[in-house]
């Protein structure tokens, strides 16, 4: 199953400044770990983004991503920090959190862009979120990334990439990621 | 026909980098001796209903909509997902063949829209038809940069006559709005010649590499 990351930088008029569309780096250990619980119904323990392990869900909100907007805790993030993907992380490097003060950025809902399309011998769904910058001042994301939920209060790092340059996000501009997740027969 | 000798173990190697679904196979006489064994290779893939299910459980909802469909189910029934309170399910037990592992007798080749096998073999001791044992799972964990788990089912031949198994597949558990039904994650082409008494031991390794 592939994976491919975009992110779409634009200023305050809604003009395209910047746009990166690679290969996503990596799922990471929680992925596998929760797929495999609910595969064998067997539960988990999964390191969540606070650090602690718990025993995973292997039945209701498990890999739960879509969010409301103002949550900065479920579906894509971004950060600032620019530590190497490692399989076992769980959690950004140095997240940008929900708000408009300094270094903080308005996260919009994060939907699910479905269905799944087929073209060809492939399938795809997205994943999407806008972040909108309020803050007053440029706020740089190095990293991106997907929290899915392990049970009905607790998320762990799914995916995690590191962006390959910075993206300054102008005050009043706005940064649009998009995952999309492809089975290729 | 001959059973397939080892093959592709060259690309496993070369490819063993990268994230994806993989599938071994093992073909043992009625005495537990290996006859045949396809090693490790790329699986041809998993198919629309592995995604379906992802989109699923990312979406979590109970009343999707617009409608998470519609997706055809291993009968070939349309139906409509939403978030699954059993996701991804496929702990078979011994006899059981909604879900789990399946092998069929068919070779025409994956497409990403299979929704099932294209010839399953059923559950007994009929001609034609093999037990399935209850399907295992083993966390493999995570070695560098490398995070991988196996599941894994024999299918036992006590038919009274030799099966040409040419397919295998997963088959998991779903939700649509009403019920479970079962569709298919993936779907591989296989040839393996299983003698009376024997069984074929079939391999999938989900694995993702930082």
């Amino acid at each position: 199953m592939k994976l491919y990351y975009e992110v779409i930088v634009t200023d305050r008029h809604g003009k395209v400044i910047l746009r990166e569309k690679r290969n996503s780096r990596s799922w990471l250990v929680a992925y596998n770990q929760l797929v495999y619980g609910g595969m064998s119904g067997s539960g988990q323990s999964v390191k969540c983004t606070d650090g602690v392990n718990r025993t995973q869900s292997t039945t209701y909100d498990l890999l739960l991503v879509t969010r409301p907007a103002g949550y900065d805790d479920r579906g894509c993030v971004v950060g600032s920090g620019t530590a190497p993907v490692s399989i076992g992380d769980y959690r950004l490097d140095a997240q940008v959190l929900h708000g408009a003060g300094p270094g903080q950025l308005q996260h919009y809902e994060c939907t699910i862009i479905y269905p799944p399309s087929v073209a060809g011998s492939q399938c795809s769904f997205r994943v999407k979120r806008i972040f909108h910058n309020a803050s007053g001042g440029p706020v740089t994301v190095r990293e991106i990334g997907v929290y899915g939920s392990i049970s009905n209060a607790y998320d762990a790092c799914i995916i995690r990439d590191v962006l390959g340059a910075g993206a300054p996000i102008p005050h009043g501009g706005a940064i649009t990621v998009i995952y999309t997740v492809r089975a290729i027969a | 026909m001959k059973n397939a000798p080892d093959v592709l173990l060259k690309e496993a190697n070369t490819s063993d980098r990268e994230t994806g679904l993989w599938i071994a196979v093992k073909v043992t006489d009625r005495n537990g001796k290996v006859i045949s064994r396809q090693r490790r290779r790329r699986s041809r893939s998993f198919v629309q209903g592995w995604n379906w299910a992802v989109c699923a459980q990312f979406l979590g909802q109970s009343t999707p909509s617009p409608a998470l469909g519609p997706v055809k189910n291993t009968a070939g029934s349309n139906v409509n997902l939403r978030t699954c309170g059993s996701p991804f399910r496929c702990n078979a037990g011994a006899g059981v063949t909604s879900t789990g592992i399946r092998v069929g007798t068919d070779n025409t080749p994956v497409a990403i829209t299979d929704h099932a096998l294209k010839t399953p073999i059923a559950q007994g001791t009929a001609p034609g038809q093999m037990e399935h044992q209850a399907q295992t799972f083993t966390w493999l964990g995570v070695a560098g940069n490398v995070c991988s788990f196996q599941t894994e089912r024999v299918i036992v031949n006590n038919s009274g006559a030799q099966i040409n198994v040419r397919e295998a597949a997963i088959y998991m558990l779903v939700f649509y709005p009403t019920a479970g039904t079962e569709i298919c994650a993936c779907r591989d082409v296989i040839s393996q010649d299983v003698p009376d008494g024997g069984s074929v031991t079939v391999t999938y390794t989900i694995r993702i590499v930082a």
